[in-house]
């Protein structure tokens, strides 16, 4: 309620951007549980739901399941993938996991060192690399560089 | 600036000022509850203490017995007061810790006073450091003394002078006391304890400024620390909004603190007293004293919340936040703690410039200078404590920028 009151001042935007914040956490009812009570997860959903319930044009996500568990880290793709579809925003989001990227990006970037190595949608880089997943084709694309 | 933005973020930081127990507890619970409880323990365990003379007479003269009795009998009137005559030898009483004085009647004490009309005797009195009634033990004797010596001196005199007024012959000069207050003005006679009510005061402006460097420290590096400030800082809300919000709310912690304070220290007054005296005693500076107390509380609080926001904003973590805000805070108030110990405009000029740099300083002027010279002196020290509030606040805003808060690195993790 806090964060959506400091982007708009109607209570029905306000309401509005709540209740999506509510859908994207998917924290049922622990949602009105005091936020030092909840798990990593749960927090890592709660921050991602906050950021995203104003509906950004451009939401930028850094490692945003980096050291969550197998069930916290589906839940929180979930969330971007339920984002992305509702509001038709852009996410540009960084991760070690290929496997996330591959499942969630339109648009992958092949960073190493700072630099980008390579770029293009997950199934032309695949092709391109002769890979059978998207962890494969960064390896190959990467190999010469370490 | 937006005012509904300011006001979302001050009622979130009311919030999290609630929530958090520990400042609440500092801020309200212990100055109503533990200072009345300080007060009233001093106060009880002073006064109960007894006061234990051991008396050995090693002469069995007529004065040594003279001077017996009229210990005993000052003890009777007085209470807690016990005279032991009971030693048969000084190592006995020496080595009781608890005796406070110990009083030997050498032999030949009575001898030397009646053999002339100049004889002088001489009374051993070992003290023990250790106590802490020995003083008032000392005091006790010291007054049985000079009674007998008075009983002493008006026999010579009789045996001298038969038909002399003794008591206009031993006392040509008398003094009448008359307690005058600033300006000259006739003091009450509760004003008498001014002083020891200035150190209440200056004690209890010292415990009023823990609660906000809690609180401030954690609104301020808690919330870098816990990377809710980076939520804050790309909302809309204006760096100015933000810190204004923050700031409000711990003038609203300084406004309950020193409301809460002035009740607690002004009851740890009545409480000392009750215990010391066995009666409450009037707070000697009234209304007034109480009215500048309660805004020298608030003036000094907000200067310790402006010193540990420009803390907290350069700080890793909350614990360096709030343990180099204490030490700085701590540093400062050390003039509180002298000043316990004598009049700070008394003292050397060449140092008094560089106190007066200390903001602390003023609020111990602020009070001491509205007792010396009334409230007009007072407000001049007060006005410095809002300058130097103004100033640092304008400083921990210029360096509460977005770019320094989220650059400068947080505490280290383990790997």
């Amino acid at each position: 309620m806090f964060f959506a009151r400091m982007y708009s001042s109607v209570k029905k935007e306000v309401e509005e951007m709540v209740e999506f914040g509510i859908k994207l956490s998917e924290l049922g009812n622990r949602i009105h549980d005091r936020a030092e009570t909840y798990s990593k997860g749960m927090r890592r959903r709660l921050a991602l739901a906050r950021t995203l319930m104003v509906k950004p044009r451009l939401a930028i996500l850094d490692e945003p399941t980096a050291g969550l568990d197998v069930y916290a880290s589906v839940k929180v793709r979930n969330a971007i993938k339920m984002f992305v579809k509702e509001t038709g925003s852009t996410v540009l989001l960084s991760s070690h996991n290929m496997l996330e990227v591959e499942y969630l990006c339109d648009r992958v970037a092949f960073i190493c060192k700072g630099r980008i190595l390579d770029e293009g949608n997950p199934n032309a880089l695949k092709k391109k690399y002769n890979a059978k997943n998207l962890e494969e084709a960064f390896i190959r694309v990467v190999q010469h560089e370490l | 600036m937006n005012f509904r933005r300011f006001k979302n973020i001050l009622w979130k930081e009311l919030l999290d000022l609630i929530r958090d127990r520990r400042t609440v507890l500092a801020t309200i619970i212990m100055p109503i509850v533990f200072y009345p409880a300080l007060g009233g323990l001093i106060g009880y365990v002073f006064r109960a203490q007894p006061v234990y003379i051991a008396y050995i007479d090693q002469d069995d003269s007529q004065y040594s017995k003279k001077l017996l009795d009229i210990l005993k009998k000052n003890a009777s009137n007085t209470g807690n007061y016990y005279v032991f005559s009971n030693y048969t030898h000084p190592v006995e009483a020496l080595t009781n810790p608890n005796i406070d004085i110990v009083i030997i009647i050498p032999k030949g004490f009575g001898n030397n006073i009646s053999s002339s009309l100049e004889g002088v005797s001489t009374v051993i009195l070992k003290f023990n450091v250790a106590s802490t009634k020995s003083g008032e033990a000392l005091n006790f004797v010291s007054s049985a003394l000079h009674a007998l010596s008075t009983l002493i001196v008006k026999e010579r005199v009789r045996r001298l002078a038969p038909n002399i007024d003794i008591k206009s012959f031993l006392n040509p000069i008398e003094s009448k006391l008359e307690l005058v207050g600033p300006g000259g003005r006739k003091a009450r006679p509760e004003e008498r304890f001014l002083y020891l009510t200035l150190m209440i005061l200056i004690l209890g402006l010292y415990f009023s400024m823990h609660p906000a460097i809690s609180f401030v420290a954690d609104s301020i590096t808690g919330e870098k620390e816990r990377r809710t400030l980076e939520a804050l800082l790309v909302t809309p809300a204006s760096r100015l909004e933000i810190l204004t919000g923050k700031l409000v709310a711990s003038l609203t912690l300084s406004g309950t603190a020193a409301a809460m304070n002035t009740i607690g220290v002004f009851l740890m007054y009545f409480m000392l007293f009750s215990g010391l005296a066995g009666i409450p005693i009037t707070i000697a500076g009234g209304i007034g004293l109480i009215s500048i107390y309660a805004i020298t509380v608030f003036l000094t609080i907000t200067v310790t919340v402006a010193i540990t926001l420009i803390i907290s904003v350069m700080s890793k973590s909350i614990r360096v936040a709030h343990s180099n805000s204490v030490a700085v805070v701590t540093a400062l108030a050390l003039v509180l703690f002298a000043s316990l110990y004598g009049d700070i405009e008394k003292i050397a000029s060449t140092l008094l410039p560089i106190l007066y740099l200390i903001p602390y300083t003023h609020s111990v002027l602020a009070l001491t200078t509205y007792v010396k010279y009334g409230p007009l002196c007072s407000v001049k020290h007060l006005l410095v404590l809002i300058s130097y509030s103004v100033v640092l606040l304008i400083l921990g805003a210029k360096l509460f920028t977005g770019e320094r808060m989220l650059i400068t690195p947080t505490r280290k993790r383990i790997r």
